[in-house]
Formats: C-alpha cells, structure tokens, sequence
C-alpha cells in the first residue's frame, strides 16, 4: 500500500490539558459517588450513546480513535494511523499490552471482531457502509478498505454518538445487550441497576496511553484514582441538589440556575459549569406555508432576540454563537454570522410585507421539555411582536418528533442538538440534506452540491470551505434558527479534587477525594 | 365460596382482554412513533423503517394485536423496544421497589389512619377530632411531589438522617431498606392516610350510634370489648373497601414519587416508557396493574365475609 500521507500520531497528545491537577497532590482510594439526571435505557457498547449514557460508558471501553477536548479525533488504542493517498486504506498499528478486563490481552482480532459487531447494530452502522474489508495482516495491525472515499471515516469511527468500542472477540458475537461489559477502559464493571444506579471498579490492570501526558477528552492519558464509582441516577432536581447538600454524593450534574445561586454561598460545594453542553434551535418547515415562504423565514430570523431568548432557555449558563459547532472546533467559521441574532422587529416586518405574507397562522410545536416551553413562549411573544401569527402548541417530545418527521402540522418546531455541535461537521448531514432533512427542504442544489464537496475532498481545507458554505446557505435559506450554546451546570463537593467538566460526558478519571 | 371465586377468577380474564384492548388500541392511537423516537432527528426513511420491521411495528393493527393476544396465552408479555429485554423481565426487576414502597405505605397508612379516624369518632367534636380532621384535609390536600421535596430537605439536609432517595434492596440489610423507604413511604401515604381518617371516622361515628351499642353499654361492657369488639368489627366493612382501592393506587400512582426519590419502580419505567412510545412495556405495566386491581378487590370481597358472616356470596 502507498503511504503518502502517515499520521503520527503521538505528538498530538502532547496539547492535552492536563495541567490544573499538577498543583494539587492526588490521593488513591475511596468511593466516588455521582449523582447523574438520568440513566440510560442500554449499556450496550455498541449502541446509541447520549451524553448520560457515555459517562456509563467511556469508564468501561475504549476505542481505535476517540474524540479530544473540542470533539477533535485523537488515537487511544490504535497508535498509529496510515491512510492511503486514495483514501481507500486506513492501516491502524495497535497499542501493545492493552489488557481486556478480563486479562486477555488485546489484538487485531478483537478489534475487527468489534467493528464488525457495530457494523451489526450500532444505530450509526451507516458510518460502515462504505467499508469492503478488514483485515488483521499480524496481531498488532488493522486495515480498513472502503469502496469509496469517505473523508469523514475517521470522524465517525471516533464518533461518542455510538461509539466502536473494542471488546474481546468471544464477546462480539452476542446479542444487543448480551455482552459482559467487559472492555479495556480504565474502570471494570460493578452493576447496573436501571433507573436506580451503576458500579464502576478501578480496573488495576489498565494500560493507560504512556505517549499522553495527560487526560484529553475521552483519550489521553488516563488514571483512576478511586477505588470505585456509584452512579446514582437521580432524576429530580431539587433532590439532587439536597443529596449534594447532605454529602450523600460528591458530584451532580444540571444543577438548576435558582439553586446554584444558593450553593455558590456553601464553602463546602463548588460549581463547575459546562460552558456549551447543547444547541437549542427552532427549525422551520419549508414544505408547508406559510413558511414555504423564504421570507416569513428571514422575517422569523430577523425578529429574535437571542439574549432574551437564551437567558430564559439556560438561566444564564450560555454563549451566543452562530455557527454549527462549539468554538474551538476546526470546522468553526463566520459563515451566516451576519443574519444571526438580529433582533430587529422593524426589519422584520419590511421583510414580511415584502414577501406577500397575509397573517396566516404559523404553528409553533413546542416540547413538553422546561427550557423548551420558556424559549417557546417567548419565542412566539417576539415574533408576534413582529407581526407574525404563531400558534404555539405544547406536546410531548416523541409527538414533536413524529409530527416533525412529516410535512404537515406544523411550522415551526423546538429541539436542541446535543452532539453534533461536538462531534463536528460531519453530524449534520442528515439534518441539512437528503429526503429527510429537518428543514424538509427538496431541490435546494446550493445545499447539496456544497455536501457533495464535504464528501468528496480529502483536502481539509477544501471541506473547511464547503463546510461554511453548508453553514452559510442553511442561513440564508433558513433551515434552522440557531439560537445560542447552551451550558450546564454541575456542582461538586469540595472534597472532589481535579473535575474537570467536558461536553462528551461526565468524567471520573483523573478525579479522587480528599 | 369457591364457585364465587371461579366465577370471578373468570371474570378477570374478561376484564383483562378488555384491558389490553384498551390499553393496545390507545397507544396506537397516540401520536408518536418510537421508531422515530429510536432514529432520531432526520433519520432516514430506511433507517425508520429498518426499526419498525425489527420491532414488527410495521404489521397491520389487527396482526399486531392477534400477536399480542398470543404471547399472552403464553405468558408473554412482549420485548421492549427501548430496554431490548423481555417486558416481563423488565416489569419483575422494578416490581421490588414498588411493592416494598407499596406496601410499608400501606401499612402507614392502616396504622395511622384507622387509629387517627377511631380516635377522631370517639372524641367527636372536641378538639382532638378538629385537629385530625385538619390533618387529614391537608394530607388530602398537600401535592406529594412537594411534600417529598420537604421531606428530603428537612430530614435529609437539615437533619441528616435519612437518605436523601434511592432504594436499598433488603439485601444491603433491613436498617439500610426500611430507612430508604421512610420517606418515600410517608409521601405516598399522607394522601391517602387522610382519606381513611374520614371514612373511617364517618364509620365509626355512625356505628357507635347503633342501638347495639347503646345495648352494649347498657350492659357494662368495657370500653375495649364494646370499641374493640362490637364497633371495630363494624366499621372494617367499609375501610377494607377502601384499602384495596388504596392499595392499588399505591402500586399504580407511584410514578412522582419514585421521580422524586429516585426509586427504580415500576411507576419510573412506565412513565419512561410512555415518553418513549415502549408500546409493549406501557401494555405491559397497564395489565399487570390492571390486574393487581382486579385481585385486590377480589381479596377485599372475601375479607368481607370473613368479617361479616352475614355476607355470603354462594
């Protein structure tokens, strides 16, 4: 195979951010208890993987590549990367000693035993569609052939969203949610009780990446310093708060804004926010009218108020930001920044009498979710300010989602991107382009050709420029109103040393008690 | 007696085909598609359709149905879509934590309102009854989500000495399990203890207005054998009607309870399951209590001749 381009990989382990917990002396030993907003309905290494589900996951597996403090691909337990000048061959070489938790030694055979399992039943198995091969030429070597070049192939094999988690071969041919959670993560499994809580033990035998110096998002170089982790899922708020209050757990995460205002007074209690942890946005239906109209769209663009807007969504935890994904991704750009957050009624209605709109009833599809029915009302008090007709109408998510997956019934509609503003770029496709689009958006050739460059170049700076304008077009033509970054915030114990909080997850790595 | 019983034995199957009808048809008729749900935002159409014929959401009402009715007969209650295990096996994991919060509710609720309700009717019109009644009405009254959420802040927080939520099975020891139910377990009850409080005060006030009792007194009889004996026996006609109602709103109305004290129930799961459209976990749940109902009050009919032998039912 020609190599013309050979990733080495070790050195770009060296920017990780490890350097808070050098000032402080870590200490070994006790248990770690969490108190997480909710649970997971699946701990399968090979399924879908919600920001909740990956803080029970990542502790536990690992893979080939992972994604670095801003969502970028970093390796973990392939060491090196060689990909072919065709695009065609990625030829992993595998860390060696890597210990399964069950002391059987990693190799080329349990990876492709594992990929070939997510290529079973990961909900994201379309990310291997493309592949035609894998190949273990000795036990430390993995090569991937696709048909067809897939500049984002390493994105999505790095992805958290579902993530390729390599487990022992004999493992990999049970059933969804038949495996014995055994990975080579730097915790072993405990036990999983749904809705009530998991154990995580210190895995002694880990083999942590010795060319990092440091932690660096769900990669790096990783210590367990506790002997165990409980992660107790306590869904109510003000409950979780109060386990917090009485030391019957050292960490929670989604602390309400009134309550933090409250712990900021207990010497005892620190916050830690999340400065982005998901993206609220308002998507509009092109398929129905009155917002069929690209200029009721503008004219709904124009009005808002993302200050406003935003301040009730996060209670004060958030950023405004334009762009598709969190600051600090490469992919980040000033595509469309000039039409975000205009804030203008006036421009708005000139905009509206200009496209012909008559006052016909705009319906508004709000989820039954807190921040989305604040940002929902006041979304519809701003529009209607500008002239506009909204309806609001309140629902349940799963009817949101289901109305929002046909063209009729409503207009306009609430939801929150999670992990694509993350994962990077790559994650919007389907949102933006193709028969299923949010926007419901057919025919826009604009949108589509500038996806065709994004797929097709394995020159970054070529999908760089593709990508902004994806960015640009989804607003100019309205596809989804951005409305801000929205962050969390956690709060821990003052006896919990060296947390750092991160948009993957919830990390218990490189954290001990004092 | 058992002839009664076959009878409402048969009964039941009856009503529980009705109820998985019900229960089925409803989610069929609810808007929300869990494949979508599963999918997620712009999924594709092969994507959405790949889960539905994996989950034979895809098949016509009436074939989904007959399926349903099938399994039944077997004792199948269907595979969760969203915990990909047997509905069965996930109802059996919670049911612990339910009937443990259940049932030390229950019993809360027996000791203090019956004994709160005799009281009340016995000093009928002092100050003592005023105070109970009052009790009661803000029993009945107070939202139990806040009422938990007091609860955990003063004796969680404040005083620090219970936990704040989560259930300790009796494995981790009978201390560790009763003191995670406490809490819980007065929440749930302090509606319901006021109810009993009423009837059985209503009860007891009407009984002890019976020409026997004037007989009974005029006897001499003690107070303990004339209350004890010739009242309480009267009054349980009534308060065990209502305990079996009781009971099964307790198994079945946990759900904001076991949210606010992070109890791993068959209330939790359920209202998950409702928020993800887990059809056959939701169909599931609904006939389990369904049936936990229909039980409970055939129990309730044959306590009733146990203590009224004038109740018979052959």
């Amino acid at each position: 195979m020609m190599k013309l381009r050979k990733l080495l990989i070790a050195g770009l382990c060296l920017s990780v951010v490890s350097m808070p917990m050098l000032a402080e002396a870590q200490k070994k030993g006790g248990e770690i208890l969490v108190g997480m907003y909710v649970g997971a309905n699946s701990i399968d290494p090979h399924f879908s993987a919600s920001y909740p589900t990956r803080t029970m996951l990542y502790p536990l597996y690992e893979t080939l590549f992972t994604v670095g403090e801003t969502g970028t691909p970093i390796p973990m337990l392939a060491e090196e990367l060689a990909i072919s000048a065709d695009g065609l061959t990625y030829d992993f070489k595998l860390r060696q000693g890597v210990k399964f938790h069950n002391g059987k030694t990693m190799t080329a055979e349990d990876v492709k035993a594992s990929l070939e399992r997510y290529a079973r039943f990961s909900p994201d198995r379309i990310s291997f569609a493309p592949v035609t091969a894998i190949e273990t030429p000795d036990p430390y070597r993995v090569v991937i052939r696709l048909k067809e070049v897939s500049p984002s192939f390493l994105d999505r094999l790095a992805s958290p969203t579902s993530p390729t988690s390599i487990i022992p071969s004999e493992q990999a041919s049970r059933e969804l949610n038949k495996t014995d959670n055994i990975g080579t993560g730097p915790f072993r499994f405990g036990e999983w009780v749904p809705d009530s809580h998991m154990t995580l033990e210190r895995f002694d035998g880990y083999s942590p990446n010795m060319k990092a110096t440091g932690p660096d998002g769900f990669g790096g170089r990783k210590t367990v310093w506790a002997d165990r982790v409980r992660l107790r899922f306590l869904p109510e708020a003000s409950a979780r708060v109060a386990a917090l209050e009485s030391g019957q757990v050292h960490f929670i995460e989604d602390v309400p804004q009134p309550s933090v205002k409250r712990l900021q007074g207990n010497a005892k209690i620190a916050i830690e926010n999340l400065a982005a942890f998901q993206m609220p946005v308002v998507y509009l239906n092109h398929a129905l009218a009155p917002t069929n109209n690209v200029g009721v769209r503008r004219a709904i663009q124009a009005a808002l108020d993302m200050d406003e807007v935003m301040l009730a969504a996060s209670g004060g935890v958030h950023k405004l930001n334009h762009a598709w994904v969190y600051d600090g991704n490469a992919f980040h750009n000033d595509g469309g920044k000039a039409l975000y957050n205009i804030n203008d009624a006036a421009k708005a209605k000139q905009i509206l009498k200009d496209s012909g709109y008559k006052g016909e009833p705009i319906i508004f599809n709000v989820a039954s979710i807190a921040w989305m029915q604040r940002v929902g009302v006041l979304v519809t008090e701003q529009l209607k300010a500008a002239g506009l007709n909204v309806e609001l109408r309140s629902m349940d998510w799963p009817t949101l989602a289901s109305m929002a997956n046909g063209n009729a019934g409503w207009n306009m509609a609430t939801s929150g991107f999670g992990s694509q503003p993350f994962v990077g770029a790559w994650s919007y496709q389907r949102l933006f382009v193709g028969e299923f689009n949010l926007a419901r958006a057919v025919d826009d050739k604009v949108m589509e050709e500038a996806w065709s460059r994004f797929n097709n170049s394995l020159d970054v700076e070529k999908r760089k420029a593709a990508w902004r304008d994806i960015q640009t077009r989804s607003y100019d033509q309205v596809y989804v109103v951005k409305l801000g970054d929205m962050g969390m915030s956690h709060a821990r114990s003052a006896q919990l040393k060296g947390f750092r909080a991160y948009a993957g997850a919830t990390r218990l790595w490189d954290t001990w008690l004092d | 007696m058992g002839r009664y019983i076959a009878h409402r034995l048969a009964t039941t199957v009856v009503v529980l085909v009705v109820v998985s009808f019900i229960s089925f048809s409803i989610m069929q008729l609810v808007p929300g598609d869990p494949a979508i749900i599963m999918a997620g935002l712009g999924a594709s159409g092969d994507q959405v359709q790949r889960i539905r014929e994996q989950f034979g959401l895809d098949q016509p009402f009436m074939f989904q149905l007959a399926r349903w009715y099938g399994g039944l007969l077997v004792g199948d209650l269907g595979e969760s879509i969203t915990l990909s295990r047997p509905v069965i096996q996930a109802l059996a994991e919670r049911a612990p934590a339910t009937l443990a919060l259940a049932g030390v509710a229950l019993a809360l609720t027996l000791a203090i309102g019956v004994g709160a309700g005799v009281i009340a009717a016995l000093r009928q019109n002092s100050w003592i009854d005023r105070l109970v009644m009052a009790i009661a009405v803000f029993g009945v009254s107070v939202p139990s989500f806040w009422l938990g959420l007091l609860f955990i802040i003063v004796f969680g927080v404040m005083l620090d000495v219970l936990p704040t939520g989560g259930y300790a099975p009796l494995a981790e020891g009978f201390t560790a399990w009763i003191k995670s139910l406490i809490l819980p377990a007065v929440s749930l009850a302090l509606l319901q203890i006021g109810l009993l409080a009423r009837i059985t005060r209503a009860a007891m006030v009407d009984v002890l207005q019976q020409d026997y009792m004037r007989t009974a007194r005029a006897k001499g009889l003690p107070d303990w054998v004339r209350i004890g004996k010739h009242a309480f026996i009267n009054v349980l006609v009534p308060v065990v009607t209502v305990i079996g109602i009781i009971f099964g709103l307790m198994l079945s109305g946990s759900v904001v309870i076991e949210t606010v004290f992070a109890f791993p129930g068959i209330g939790r799961l359920m209202a998950n399951a409702i928020l993800t459209r887990d059809y056959p976990v939701i169909q599931g749940g609904l006939l389990v209590t369904a049936f936990a109902f229909v039980l409970l009050n055939l129990l309730v009919d044959v306590f009733y001749s146990w203590i009224d032998p004038r109740i018979r039912y052959d």
